[in-house]
């Protein structure tokens, strides 16, 4: 059974009256545990295939499968629960909330989910600012905390639930290429401890030869 | 989870500090407003019901049924008596709705309004001499030869004076022709003849015939007082409402006719206009701080004193002359012998001297002087209009001026004198058969004409036309008086008819249910009354706090709005700027339901918390001020406040009020910004910030 399966996908945009067709018709299937890039140059649609992964966005034609799931068949509720229940997402952006500090931050989709205890919580948040290493920043707002450390406190909120699968949009696109090496680095490790599915994209070489397999993209399709 | 929300609902609260703080003020101030103004409009609505219902509408009000207007007993807007009919018998009415165990009394009473034409001061003095023979002729102890010649003095006096102003020019001649002048000012030289006066008492009549026909023309009549006056049972009137009180004089004794004046009307009206002034000025220096120097009225008031010391001159008692020209001179310390002239003096009124010379004048000259165009004891002419629209004059004894305890000097609630019963159903044109013989009889006798209906509304309707009256209608209107003088003849005849009645409750919180009965009753005993609670009986004044509070709530509510407006602006530029956020926590899985909540907390937080403060606000100020009481500030006042001071305290359930319209008000407000925030994609997150 594939946690992540695209059948013939297709997606096109609608660019004013223009049809821009982003996907031409993608198939591919992820296993379980695998650690999957997304290479291929800007505009080939490495962020499509994410979005459409991520269930934020649908497919104009074509199957995507998601934990058995056919997306185009859940309605809002039930992509979001989708979305909060086997999905953890690392934005390029990092994307964290403001407001928050660094626990709260990654306590938040706990909060939403809503199937933990209090203690229960705790444990697995402050597991996870260990297995980041913000220990002493658990207080921190974002905006105190250098890019690379956001990036963790992102890593730890889209693990926190502990998804089968977690997707990346380039999350080293906004860091220097040493701290990007080191998220990469967290990433696989989470990947051979945990078992967790990692699919993102990247058009770094050297992430992209990191990683057990690589789907290439060019002009909307995949590159055999 | 909630304190989640609470974090992220609070954020943007502190986010947009100018805003919030706007949204803020402006609930603070409408909370403020809506529990302050509704502890006052409600502490004014109860003072104004007990001003009502404690001077003149007791809880509840019958009138006929057939009554072609409703009944307002402050009159209509543009003061005329409301036309309501009569309901002809009392006691078949009292008799009924006693029988309602919750009606405590009933005050049967009248509306109506009077004139009172003083004349001018010659032709009373020549009144009171007529008067003095008459009694003396009927051999009346109590008048003695020394009193005659006492108030042949006083009109000598008076006849002097006005010789003295003929010859200075400074007299009111109010004579046409040049012609009708000349005999005037010939027949003031005859009367002013010591032969004149030889034989005065031997042709008094004619004597004060020439006088009052032919010299009093070359003074102005005095201007005509009107009052408003209710006729009612004046016992029962006394004993029902708590408030009355007698100021000056007395009570009418039980089974005597009788007028009683308003004492604010008798201090307003009826008192003469110099003395007036002098209070307008120390009421405006003591109580409203004024300077003279910096008040154009003020100064207009004095201004007015001095031109017309003449009304005061002329209420001189002659007999006092030369002690008050001393004790003028001593004061003013001047060497004048002239009364009018150190009176000149004495009115040259400054800010340093006032209020010496107020003193001085209330201690040391009143005594000597006729304050007041009507004394209590007197008995006056009051000529009304009659339900079919004929005059009716009577002449009645005034005993006394009452006030309503705790609204003493309100214009509205003395805007009616008392008289009565009999005296105002004679007035009102109720007559009984044997009454309606005997004025025919003595109408016969005297042959009188009968005055146009025109000519009655001249009189009614405005001085001037009346002053163009021919000079034998005007007798004939004051023959009229005379001939229904009946003063002392006591009240034999039945006459049950009355206007409206006031009715007390024993439990005034059960008028719905009074109300009810008494229609029951009506029905049953075909009694052919409507009855209406006070505050529809007292017409315009009634509806007067419903008013205030529709424009106190509509402020209010513009005020509200413009807070929603507000919220929802800036709740809808938040989202504007949180897209990324907002689609980000649905990405991470954040349901619609969840946004709506933190939108929800959002405003709730702003309003309750603004809202709270504005109402902390408003009632610190009531316990403080409200305890304290506002003072009624001119007499207006005291009667919606029902005393000098208006105390008010919280109404917690308009607290409550308030508080669910802020709520439901901001509730509004989120809707539109929730919905769109709810609309916004998870694709949102994916956007770089660009
Ligand atoms: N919202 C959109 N509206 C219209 N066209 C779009 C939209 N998003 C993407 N496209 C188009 O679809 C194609 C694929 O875009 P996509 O963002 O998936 O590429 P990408 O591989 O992620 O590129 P990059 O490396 O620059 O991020 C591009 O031609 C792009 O112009
Ligand atoms: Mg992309």
């Amino acid at each position: 059974m594939h946690p992540i399966e695209l059948v013939n996908v297709k997606k096109d945009y609608l660019l004013g009256n223009v049809r821009v067709p982003a996907l031409k018709g993608v198939s591919f299937a992820i296993e379980p545990g695998e650690f999957t890039v997304i290479a291929g140059p800007s505009g080939s649609g490495k962020t499509t295939v994410l979005n459409l992964i991520g269930c934020v966005d649908t497919a104009t034609e074509g199957d995507v499968v998601i934990a058995s799931k056919k997306t185009s068949d859940l309605n809002d509720r039930e992509l979001t629960s989708l979305r909060l229940n086997t999905l953890g997402f690392i934005f390029q952006s990092f994307n964290l909330i403001p407001v928050l500090d660094v626990y709260d931050n990654i306590e938040f989709p706990l909060l939403l989910k809503k199937d933990l205890t209090p203690k229960q919580r705790k444990e697995r948040v402050d597991y996870f600012i260990e297995r980041v290493g913000l220990k002493n920043h658990r207080k921190h707002r974002p905006s105190e905390l250098s890019g690379g450390q956001r990036q963790r406190v992102a890593i730890a909120r889209a693990l926190v639930t502990k998804p089968q699968i977690v997707l990346a949009d380039e999350p080293t696109a906004n860091l220097d290429s040493k701290t990007g090496q080191s998220i990469i680095d967290l990433m696989k490790e989470i990947n051979s401890i945990d078992k967790t599915t990692f699919i993102f994209s990247t058009h770094d070489y050297s992430i992209m030869n990191q990683a057990r397999r690589i789907i290439q993209l060019q002009d909307g399709m995949i590159l055999k | 989870m909630n304190w989640i929300l609470f974090k992220l609902a609070f954020r943007n609260i502190f986010l947009h500090k100018m805003k919030t703080l706007i949204v803020g003020s402006i609930l603070i101030f409408g909370s403020f407003l809506a529990v302050m103004g509704n502890s006052i409009v409600d502490a004014i609505a109860s003072g104004m019901k007990n001003s009502i219902t404690q001077s003149v509408t007791g809880d509840l009000q019958i009138y006929s049924e057939k009554a072609k207007e409703a009944l307002s007993v402050f009159g209509n807007i543009d003061g005329s008596p409301s036309d309501v009919g009569y309901v002809p018998n009392f006691d078949k009415v009292k008799t009924a709705l006693l029988k309602h165990s919750n009606i405590r009394s009933i005050i049967p009473m009248g509306g109506n309004f009077a004139l009172m034409n003083p004349g001018n001061f010659i032709d009373i003095q020549v009144e009171k001499l007529r008067t003095l023979y008459k009694k003396k002729a009927l051999k009346d102890p109590q008048v003695s030869s020394l009193e005659i010649e006492s108030a042949k003095q006083q009109l000598l006096f008076l006849l002097n004076d006005l010789n003295e102003g003929v010859k200075q020019n400074r007299a009111e001649v109010i004579l046409d022709t040049q012609s009708e002048l000349e005999s005037a000012q010939r027949d003031l030289q005859i009367a002013l003849a010591p032969s004149f006066w030889e034989d005065f008492d031997d042709n008094f009549e004619s004597k004060l015939e020439l006088i009052g026909n032919k010299v009093a023309p070359l003074v102005f009549d005095d201007s005509m007082l009107y009052f408003n006056y209710l006729g009612t049972d004046l016992e029962a009137f006394k004993n029902n409402f708590p408030q009355f009180e007698i100021v000056k004089g007395q009570f009418i004794p039980e089974g005597e006719r009788g007028f009683l004046i308003h004492d604010y009307v008798y201090e307003t009206m009826v008192k003469n206009r110099i003395a007036r002034r002098m209070d307008e000025i120390k009421k405006a220096v003591v109580e409203d701080q004024q300077k003279i120097s910096e008040s154009k009225e003020l100064q207009e008031l004095i201004k007015a004193n001095k031109e017309q010391i003449a009304e005061l001159y002329l209420t001189l008692d002659y007999s006092h002359k030369p002690v008050l020209t001393q004790k003028l001179k001593t004061y003013l310390n001047k060497e004048e012998e002239d009364l009018r002239l150190l009176l000149d003096h004495f009115f040259e009124i400054q800010e340093e001297n006032f209020l010496s010379r107020y003193d001085f004048f209330y201690k040391e000259m009143a005594p000597y002087f006729q304050l007041y165009k009507i004394s209590i004891g007197d008995v006056i002419p009051l000529t009304a209009m009659t339900k079919v629209g004929n005059s009716s004059a009577i002449n009645v004894k005034v005993w006394g001026t009452f006030h309503f305890k705790s609204f003493e000097n309100s214009p509205l609630a003395g805007s009616f004198s008392l008289i009565d019963l009999n005296s105002f159903r004679d007035l009102y044109g109720f007559l009984t058969e044997s009454r309606r013989k005997q004025n025919q009889e003595i109408a016969s006798e005297m042959g009188v004409l009968d005055l146009s209906k025109d000519d009655l509304e001249a009189i009614f309707g405005d001085d001037k036309k009346a002053e163009e009256l021919s000079e034998a209608q005007q007798a004939q209107v004051s023959q009229e008086k005379i001939a229904e003088n009946y003063t002392d003849a006591p009240v034999v005849e039945k006459n049950e008819a009355f206007i409206n009645a006031a009715l007390f409750l024993k439990d005034s919180s059960q008028m719905e249910d009074s109300i009810a009965a008494i229609q029951e009753i009506n029905k049953q005993e075909n009694l052919g009354i409507k009855v209406v609670d006070w505050r529809s009986a007292s017409g315009m004044v009634g509806q007067m706090t419903i008013a205030l509070r529709i424009i106190l709530f509509g402020f209010v509510l513009i005020l509200f709005m413009i807070a929603a407006l507000m919220i929802m602006n800036s709740l809808l530029m938040a989202t504007m700027e949180r897209q990324q956020e907002i689609g980000t926590m649905r990405a991470i899985g954040a349901p619609k339901g969840f946004l709506y909540k933190i939108y929800l907390i959002e405003t709730a937080v702003t309003s309750i918390l603004f809202s709270f403060i504005g109402t902390v606000l408003a009632l610190a100020v009531i316990y403080t001020v409200g305890r304290d009481g506002i003072p009624a500030q001119g007499d207006v006042a005291k009667f919606f406040f029902s005393g000098p001071r208006l105390h008010f305290y919280p109404q917690w359930g308009q607290i409550l009020v308030v508080f669910i319209i802020i709520l439901f008000i901001s509730f509004i407000a989120t809707q539109y910004p929730a919905w769109r925030a709810m609309k916004i994609s998870p694709l949102r997150a994916m956007q770089n910030r660009d």
